[in-house]
């Protein structure tokens, strides 16, 4: 993709507070994957660590086949499911600013609601990464942080020409951050290696 | 809490032994109703006779054509098909409140199954405050005036969901088969007959559910549209009281007489001759007639009274009926299908109708699916409600105005103890 285009919207934010917000995908079941850098108007960057489909007005689905051997078919048989799902995700606030003033760490304010949502292109994976200040915050952040930590380093590692030395220099940042839990590292560092 | 469940409870004992012998007594008689209906399957005409020359205050059914205890299979799905379906409610006008307003909230529903799936799902709402909404003045009497609240206001929204029908019908340019769906009845009920003249009968009749329905006669003509109402668990018992009749020894005595409720040959304190295939309602007569998926013969109302709404304003949109048993696979259910005459006279309408609506059952787990995603559209919730009334509040506020509460609504509010 061209740096200059800018990418699609995929979600708009619907919670928000400073160190997390909420977004609902504009696609059903179409959730950035774990760990993806997004970020918002202003901007504001975070990865996502959670995501979910569920229904719209708290009613509980209940299973239902009716012939259908695939989901897609199934959402065919029964268009008006569309209207009654939706799919959100959380993501972990890891900095904020422009390029020139990019920082990785917690913006002023919260994320606004409402505000559309776009996934950071590859050439702006590889800008943000380059410091990873950013680590401590989501290893801090979310229940599953460590799951989402590797998750976040793999993908950054493709936006960056020699993807293994990105991972060499992570694992080391990993490993003064965690100096007092090896076994955390450990799990971590199994997660992304090369 | 002010209700006494001690008390409550001992009442509620006495109810065990009522309902054990009311089904025991249905019990009993459904098996002579079932050989009523069937001696009398292949004799339409005589039935219609009876019927005819009847005297009695009985809502009554008479099949338009197929024997009354007939039965029917669905026909085929087609592959393609739309369903339409509108719903609405409503706040009622509130006179505690500092603002006179009525809120309907319309729901709408259309779903296209087939090789292009598509579903369109959403509502309306329509806030009413001006006096000429909330107040419907008589041009022929000057000091007449009628509040649009209450049973009247119920009445439009029943108005309104047929009209929003008749737009959604219009707007279906697919040319596929399509169920157009409302869920109740067809008639406006609870309007006193004093009620219907002037304006009201013009807004809410002429020129509301009787022009809408027009519009979907004219439609019906022109696409292959079908339009019912569903009646879940019906309590209606015109075949019933049909069978009623059918059994009355008066037409056998000698000489034979009409049928007439007021010359019942009882004795006093005995039962009814025709207590012995005397069903509450239709219900189980169809439980026990219908197989899953099956529907029963199409019949009409007769013995309507005539100052009933029916009778005087609907003409050819009258009601006709059947009943429908839900498909395996989904809670057994009865329902009663209720449509204007000129469906019910078109066998392939009435084909196209059972057809779908066995479908929609099946999709919505034994209720129609387009019905009830209009009503989940329409329904307006306890904190809606809540919601509106602050809004209203805050609107009432922002121009200046009191919002006192009256003291009834102010003591709901804030109690000290």
């Amino acid at each position: 993709m061209n740096s200059k285009e800018s990418p699609e919207i995929i979600g708009q934010v619907v919670a928000a507070d400073i160190a997390s917000f909420t977004a609902q995908s504009i696609e059903l079941h179409r959730a950035p994957p774990l760990g993806s850098l997004v970020q918002t108007d202003g901007p504001i960057y975070a990865v996502v660590c959670d995501a979910r489909t569920e229904s719209v007005e708290g009613r509980r689905p209940v299973a239902h086949l009716s012939g259908e051997t695939d989901l897609q078919s199934f959402l065919d048989a029964n268009p008006h499911l569309r209207h009654l799902l939706r799919t959100t995700f959380d993501a972990v606030v890891v900095g904020h600013g422009e390029s020139a003033t990019l920082r990785h760490y917690l913006p002023p304010h919260p994320a606004p609601i409402f505000a559309p949502l776009r996934l950071c292109p590859q050439e702006e994976v590889a800008r943000f990464s380059e410091s990873l200040d950013f680590l401590k915050l989501l290893l801090s952040a979310a229940d599953n942080s460590d799951e989402v930590a590797a998750a976040c380093l793999r993908l950054a590692s493709a936006a960056h020409p020699d993807p293994r030395a990105f991972l060499l220099t992570a694992g080391k940042e990993l490993a003064r951050l965690l100096p007092n839990e090896p076994q955390r590292l450990t799990a971590i560092l199994r997660r992304i290696r090369p | 809490m002010t209700l006494d469940f001690q008390r409550l409870a001992k009442q509620l004992d006495d109810l065990a032994p009522r309902l054990r012998e009311q089904a025991e007594e249905g019990r009993a008689r459904l098996p002579q109703a079932l050989d009523a209906a069937r001696a009398w399957a292949d004799r339409p005409d005589s039935l219609r006779e009876r019927l005819n020359a009847a005297s009695t205050s009985w809502l009554l059914a008479e099949p338009l054509g197929e024997p009354i205890d007939a039965t029917f299979p669905a026909p085929p799905v087609p592959d393609e098909y739309v369903a339409l379906a509108s719903d609405g409610s409503h706040v009622d006008v509130d006179r505690h409140s500092p603002v006179s307003c009525y809120l309907l909230n319309m729901g709408r529903v259309r779903i296209r199954y087939g090789s292009q799936p598509e579903a369109d799902l959403a509502s309306q709402p329509e806030l009413a405050f001006e006096d000429e909404r909330l107040v419907l003045s008589d041009r022929s009497d000057a000091s007449h005036e009628d509040v649009l609240s209450g049973n009247l206001l119920a009445a439009l929204r029943s108005v309104r969901e047929v009209e929003l029908l008749a737009r959604l019908a219009t707007e279906e340019d697919s040319g596929l088969p399509t169920l157009a769906l409302l869920d109740g009845t067809l008639v406006l009920w609870g309007l006193a007959r004093r009620e219907l003249r002037g304006e009201v009968k013009r807004v809410l009749l002429d020129e509301g559910i009787i022009r809408a329905l027009d519009d979907l006669k004219t439609l019906a003509g022109q696409k292959p549209i079908a339009l019912a109402s569903y009646i879940s668990h019906p309590g209606g018992s015109e075949v019933a009281h049909t069978l009623r009749l059918a059994v009355c020894p008066l037409p056998q005595a000698q000489p034979p007489r009409p049928v007439d409720c007021r010359r019942c040959p009882r004795e006093a304190d005995e039962p009814r001759p025709c207590d012995a295939v005397g069903l509450t309602s239709d219900r189980p007569l169809f439980r026990a007639l219908l197989g899953p998926g099956q529907r029963s013969a199409v019949f009409r109302r007769t013995n309507l009274e005539p100052t009933s709404i029916e009778k005087q304003f609907y003409s050819q949109h009258s009601v006709a009926f059947f009943y429908l048993r839900t498909p395996d696979g989904v809670p057994d259910d009865i329902a009663r299908v209720e449509m204007p005459l000129w469906i019910g006279q078109d066998e392939q309408k009435v084909g196209l109708l059972h057809t779908l609506l066995i479908d929609q059952c099946r999709r919505g787990l034994g209720y129609p699916l387009a019905i009830m995603e209009a009503h989940e559209q329409a329904v307006i919730g306890g904190p809606e409600r809540e919601a509106f009334r602050r809004l209203l509040e805050a609107q009432v506020t922002a121009e200046g105005f009191s919002t006192a509460p009256s003291g009834k609504d102010l003591s709901k509010r804030a109690r000290w103890l």
